[in-house]
């Protein structure tokens, strides 16, 4: 049960380690990597490649 | 196609991609659970005494990692251009778009992909495409 619940937090909290890291927290970055048409940031490309 | 090399991060985004599939591979060996935040998050609403605690735990930990990266390094600048309304209204379409996807980019894009359900390589395809035609029409159409 004790364990349970340290493996949900450790999940929670290295998800959204990645998801800092990734750059995926900050709106204009993910919104940069949808323009296509515009300056396109290909990053989160990697991120769903990497996993 | 003009690619933004200035902003292209191309280590840190693989590693922090490694970590997020780190997270849910653990949450589904571990737990025995899709690591779908949308879901966690939006079934925690009405759920069940029993069904509660873990939900808890786990955002609880996610909320942590700002904290905990902020003593290794300076937090990334959190941009957004939009006002409260069109916040308010795209929050509300996330809300229920995910609910009638049965999920969202954690759910459907990594987990599901990862285990190769067709059901959300479909949903992944819809919304990562409904992403770029909206951002095309709002950025280069309508502007």
């Amino acid at each position: 049960m004790f364990k349970q619940r340290i493996s949900e937090f450790l999940a929670g909290l290295i998800f959204g380690l990645g998801l800092i890291l990734a750059g995926m927290v900050n709106p204009e970055k993910v919104l940069a990597f949808l323009d296509l048409g515009g300056n396109w940031d290909p990053s989160l490309a990697l991120v769903v490649d990497s996993k | 196609m003009n690619i933004d090399w200035a902003n292209f991060t191309p280590w840190t985004s693989t590693a922090g991609g490694l970590l997020i599939g780190v997270a849910s591979a653990m949450f589904i060996l571990l737990n025995g659970r899709v690591l779908g935040i949308s879901s966690i998050v939006g079934e925690g609403i009405r759920s069940k005494k029993g069904d509660r605690l873990w939900r808890v735990t786990f955002i609880a930990g996610l909320l942590m990692a700002p904290l905990l990266f902020s003593f290794v390094s300076p937090l990334p600048p959190v941009e957004v251009q939009a006002d409260w309304k069109i916040l308010l209204v795209g929050g509300l379409a996330v809300g229920v778009g995910t609910r009638y996807g049965a999920g969202c980019t954690s759910g459907h894009g990594v987990c599901g992909l990862s285990r190769l359900s067709v059901r959300s390589l479909i949903a992944t395809l819809c919304f990562m495409s409904a992403g770029f035609v909206t951002v095309f029409l709002v950025r280069h159409v309508f502007n």
